[in-house]
């Protein structure tokens, strides 16, 4: 899977929300990073719908985190703004374990990478004319493996 | 005195119907364990009229509340806590709070329960069964404490020593409440033993909204 | 006058409410908030508004049933919002107002948050018209809702693809450096603006888009862009003038979409509610064009308009009036609980 990606329109996102989602397996952790508007919700979007779920990934922000079945691997998506780390992830109570889930954060860096041995960090960024961008970085050998493979 | 006990701050609800008096102590009435994980809102109600129908007893009758105040994982804990509190306001009988790990086990012990984050919550007790140290929270390797252990024996493997399997238990709860039940008046309110602050922090220099 | 009496627990965010009520009759609104502890988070921190929850619901109740005139035992039936919420938040008022139905011998009403919300108008403007179209718009919500049967049917027409409309406002505040959260201070600041002073895109109102769907995120990020740009450029940024364009936008897709419903349902009552319901241009927005298609236009004042138990208390009541059964005892607490599900 290539490391950088231009995103011209929210099918690009979308679509590298699919491929991602492709490559996903129990216990993956994905940091996603970027200002306001770059399309963290949107990549998340992409990756519940290759993971298969049906119902609408929308926006966590008010409840948090929600938890996304139906599809190959439960989908857990945070939004990290108000949490102050990983633990607080465990004290929601979700009826899903990291483990068994693909865990997608927004506004986590810096505080949620314990939650797995390693991670994935997606970088978005909205560049002036309005194309996203997404840089993928992983950190830990397994990532590393599985980008250097697709 | 007809006590109704309760404890939500494991992943095992207690819910116990118990005659008590200071001369004659504790006599357990019925007992309900239940594995509830974190479905204690569920199933806490549903136990506790399990308890009044196996003792025969409707809610009526039921003279004091005693509820764990924990220390256990938050949002389970206050199941228990505003359930003790809401029925003991709406019946107008006392409530009382004890620390739940005073009532896993018995005699001289440290008590051992989960956390989360890779950390146990305990508490250490003198022979008479009086707590000397804790409740507090601490990783298993460093708590430094010979025991023997009490409670989840997950953690033995991490404190390098066995732990004796056991739960919060009916009579446990009402022999740590005995002095607040001896005289109701002198009940503390029903604050739970969190011993952890809420995690978060203001979002001012980490999270630029833009740059 | 022998109504049923209902007790009504709301814990589902930051607001502990408990609200009693006879009948159609408002008796107590008695309600307690955390707020002032979330300002700083820029959010509603679940952990803090979970413990203010336990700290405030006794003392709550015991307004409540002071300022009702009445006792613990007079009350006839329990109603509690079930879903949607934040879990931790949402568990501890299931929890006690199981306790207080347990206690009193009364049945239990584990109501939707949001079927609430439109119920709540009911205290204030009598029966609701059957069928009407609902339009709830909060921090966590944004939803147009066919409402057949607020007792027993509701149908989701749409809701937002990302995110709630507060939510947009709480991030428009923050970009604009106004405090958490948002609504008010962007309301109160587009006074001063001018609403066509920036012209800011309304998601989804494409030919071909979904009609009763809302994305406001495509707004939320145009506004970011702009306010860039003016700061890049080292312009002062209008504050006024981009709340209220802002502000506008958000009026304009909302009260569209909602009056679109009515036509194309052939239904002459909106009932709004929700936080963002309490925004003067939304307000008058929905009144001027419901006037103009012939829709009888229903808001709550702002203060029920916002969480609080009477809502709870007021679904309640219709749930006991309408003979619907009462929850299971094993009821909990669904943080997404689907909008078609009023009671459970």
């Amino acid at each position: 899977m290539k490391r950088e990606h231009l995103l011209p329109t929210l099918a690009d996102t979308h679509a590298l929300g699919r491929e991602l989602a492709a490559a996903a397996r129990p216990g993956d952790l994905l940091v996603l990073v970027g200002p306001l508007g770059a399309g963290k919700t949107a990549l998340t979007q992409g990756i519940g719908a290759g993971l298969g779920v049906r119902e609408p990934v929308t926006s966590p922000t008010f409840v948090i985190a929600r938890v996304h079945r139906g599809g190959r691997i439960p989908l857990v998506h945070v939004d990290a703004y108000r949490l102050g780390g990983a633990a607080d992830v465990d004290d929601l109570d979700l009826d899903a374990s990291t483990e068994e889930s693909v865990t997608v954060v927004e506004w986590g860096q810096g505080l949620v990478e314990q939650l797995a041995e390693e991670h994935l960090e997606v970088r978005l960024d909205r560049r002036d004319d309005d194309v996203r961008t997404a840089l993928l970085v992983p950190h830990g050998p397994g990532w590393t493996a599985r980008l250097d493979v697709g | 005195m007809l006590v109704l006990a309760l404890d939500t701050a494991t992943p095992t609800l207690v819910a116990g119907l118990a005659r008590w008096s200071a001369g004659d102590g504790v006599t357990v009435l019925a007992e309900r364990a239940v594995p509830s994980g974190t479905k204690h809102a569920e199933l806490l109600t549903p136990a506790i009229e399990g308890v009044l129908a196996d003792a025969g007893l409707a809610i009526g009758a039921v003279e004091a509340v005693v509820t764990g105040l924990g220390p256990g994982p938050f949002t389970g804990l206050r199941v228990g806590v505003v359930t003790a509190a809401a029925l003991a306001d709406a019946r107008g009988i006392p409530a009382v709070g004890v620390c739940s790990l005073d009532a896993v086990g018995t005699g001289a012990r440290t008590v051992v329960t989960d956390a989360r984050r890779k950390e146990t919550y305990w508490a250490a007790y003198a022979t008479d069964g009086t707590r000397v140290e804790g409740p507090a929270v601490a990783r298993p390797e460093e708590l430094g404490l010979p025991g023997p252990f009490t409670g989840d024996p997950a953690f033995a493997e991490r404190l390098g020593a066995p732990v004796t399997p056991a739960d919060v238990t009916t009579a446990g709860l009402l022999r740590a409440a005995a002095p607040q039940l001896a005289d109701p008046g002198s009940a503390a309110p029903l604050v739970p033993l969190y011993l952890r602050r809420p995690d978060a922090v203001p979002p001012t220099s980490i999270k630029p909204v833009t740059r | 006058m022998n109504e049923p009496i209902v007790l009504g627990f709301e814990t589902s965010c930051d607001e502990t409410g408990v609200g009693i009520v006879r009948g159609h009759t408002l008796l107590a609104d008695a309600l307690a908030t955390s707020m002032a502890e979330h300002e700083r988070f820029g959010g509603v921190v679940p952990e803090i508004a979970s413990r203010a929850h336990l700290e405030a619901m006794v003392p709550t109740v015991h307004r409540a049933l002071a300022d009702a005139g009445i006792a613990a035992s007079d009350v006839d039936a329990v109603a509690v919002t079930s879903g949607p919420g934040l879990t931790g938040a949402l568990l501890v008022g299931v929890a006690a107002a199981k306790a207080y139905a347990l206690a009193l011998g009364k049945p239990l009403y584990g109501v939707n948050h949001l079927a609430a919300h439109v119920a709540v108008d009911e205290l204030q403007h009598g029966p609701l018209a059957e069928p009407s179209i609902a339009m709830l718009v909060s921090g966590g919500h944004s939803s147009l809702l066919l409402v057949p049967d607020l007792a027993q049917e509701v149908q989701s027409l749409g809701r937002t693809i990302d995110d709630a409309a507060g939510e947009a406002f709480d991030k428009v505040a923050r970009v604009l450096g106004l405090p958490f959260p948002g609504g008010p201070p962007v309301d109160r600041a587009a006074r001063e603006g001018d609403a066509r002073a920036i012209a800011f895109p309304r998601g989804l109102t494409g030919p071909r888009d979904a009609a009763y769907d809302f994305s406001f995120s495509g707004l939320k990020t145009a506004v970011a862009r702009w306010v860039e740009a003016r700061e890049r450029a080292g312009e002062p940024v209008p504050v006024a003038d981009v709340a209220a364009s802002f502000q506008e936008a958000v009026a304009d897709v909302l009260t569209a979409k909602a009056v679109r419903a009515c036509r194309d349902h052939g239904v002459d009552h909106l009932v709004l509610g929700g936080g963002v319901a309490a925004n003067s241009r939304l307000r008058a927005l929905a009144e001027e064009r419901c006037a103009a298609a012939g829709i009888v236009l229903r808001v709550p004042s702002p203060r029920l308009c916002t969480d609080n138990g009477a809502m709870v208390a007021a679904l309640g009541s219709r749930l006991v009036a309408a003979g619907v059964a009462p929850s299971a005892p094993d009821l909990g607490a669904d943080s997404s609980l689907p909008i078609d599900v009023v009671s459970r």
